[in-house]
This record gives C-alpha cells, structure tokens and sequence, in this order.
C-alpha cells in the first residue's frame, strides 16, 4: 500500500517538474516577444511621459499665475541634463488612486 | 590604510565592490543618480576636500538632490497646496485629465 502511495507521489512529481519546465520555455518565449517590442514600448511610454510633463507644465502656469516669485518650469537641478521624472511629479495632480496604481499595480498581476 | 592599500595588494575585493554608486553594479544596470555622483566625483577628483567643497558645490547639490527630491517634493507640495487653495476658493477646475474622467491613451 505504502508502495501505492509513494509511486503515485513520485508520478505526481516527476508531472510537476515536467510541466514546471514547460512554464519555464513558454515564460522565456514571452520575455523574448517583450523584447523584440521593447522599441515600441519605449516610445509609447516615452510619449506617454512627455504628454503628462506637458500638461503639467501648462496646469502649473495657470495655477501659480498669482504666485509671487514663482518661475514656472523652473528646474531643480543646475544642470541641462535631461532628468527622468519621478512618479510623483508626473501623477502629481492627478488623483493619488493613480500614483498608487503606478506603483503598486504590479502586485494585482496575476 | 591608505597608503599600504592592502586590498590591491591581496587582490581582493573585501568592500570596494558598495563604495561607489558609479562603479561597477551587477548585471551592468546604471544607478539612478549615475550621472550626477559621475559628475561630482569627476569635479571634485585629485583636489582636496577643502577644495572640493567650495568649489563643486553646484555639482554636489545636484546629486544631493537626485538622492533625496528635497527640492522636487518641495515644489509639488506647494502647487498642491496652491490647487486645493483655488479650488475651495472657487476659482480653478481641474481639466478632465487629471481627474479620472479622460480614457488614457498613450
């Protein structure tokens, strides 16, 4: 009986890992076709970034219009360089709901 | 030690691996402030410390604030600020895209 039990426990394994296997070259199968688009994700989310910093940019002028001393655009940094944005400034007028999802939308995927 | 330098000498690498945010990382990926701490150890290099301060301070704050966005959340906060201010005062609506009414396109 226990021969049973033990030989359809090692069945059951040896399904496992072939399966387990199996995931793992579908799995490097998509990583390689998000590769191969890596181009066109980079621009869209490269647009994507630049539409926000614009919209920004032109909610910040009216906002602060009666700001005294208020440059509007104005850099942080001393430099020209370009510096990717944070999260925080591109979803920063939006509703936080959003930012978080930014951030923390990875942990739904399933 | 720094003038006996062991660590060359045995040809380890006990620390020198976490020193610097621009040295070598693993899997080759580029640090967020890669460039700006470049820049500054760039500047400041072979002169004193004394020197470097004065003189890389530009430099120095650019990285000091890469790492911490002091200044960034600074500004944001303040344009927050001055939006509910408005908007309690009647005077500004937000436009549709930043509330969560417009469909997002790239």
């Amino acid at each position: 009986m226990f021969g049973i039990g033990i030989g359809i426990m090692v069945f059951g394994y040896w399904r496992l890992f072939k399966w387990n296997r199996e995931r793992r070259r579908l799995q490097i199968e998509e990583l390689e076709a998000r590769i191969a688009l890596m181009p066109l994700l980079q621009a869209e989310h490269d647009r994507r970034t630049l539409r926000m910093l614009r919209e920004n940019l032109e909610e910040e002028a009216v906002i602060m219009k009666d700001v005294p001393g208020w440059k509007v655009g104005e850099s942080v940094f001393h430099t020209d360089r370009w510096v990717t944005p944070l999260s925080e400034e591109l979803f920063n007028l939006r509703p936080r709901e959003e930012l978080l999802h930014k951030r923390f939308g990875f942990l739904w995927y399933v | 030690m720094p003038f006996v330098d062991l660590q060359s000498r045995l040809g380890i690498n006990l620390d020198r691996w976490l020193l610097l945010q621009s040295g070598e990382q693993p899997n080759k990926r580029a640090a967020r402030c890669h460039a700006f701490e470049k820049e500054w150890i760039e500047c400041s290099h072979g002169i004193g410390q004394t020197r470097a301060k004065k003189e890389c301070q530009l430099e120095f704050e650019d990285f000091y604030e890469c790492m911490h966005r002091q200044k960034t959340h600074e500004r944001l906060y303040a344009i927050r600020q001055q939006r509910d201010k408005l908007i309690k005062e009647g005077k500004y609506t937000p436009p549709n895209h930043h509330t969560g009414k417009a469909e997002q396109t790239p």
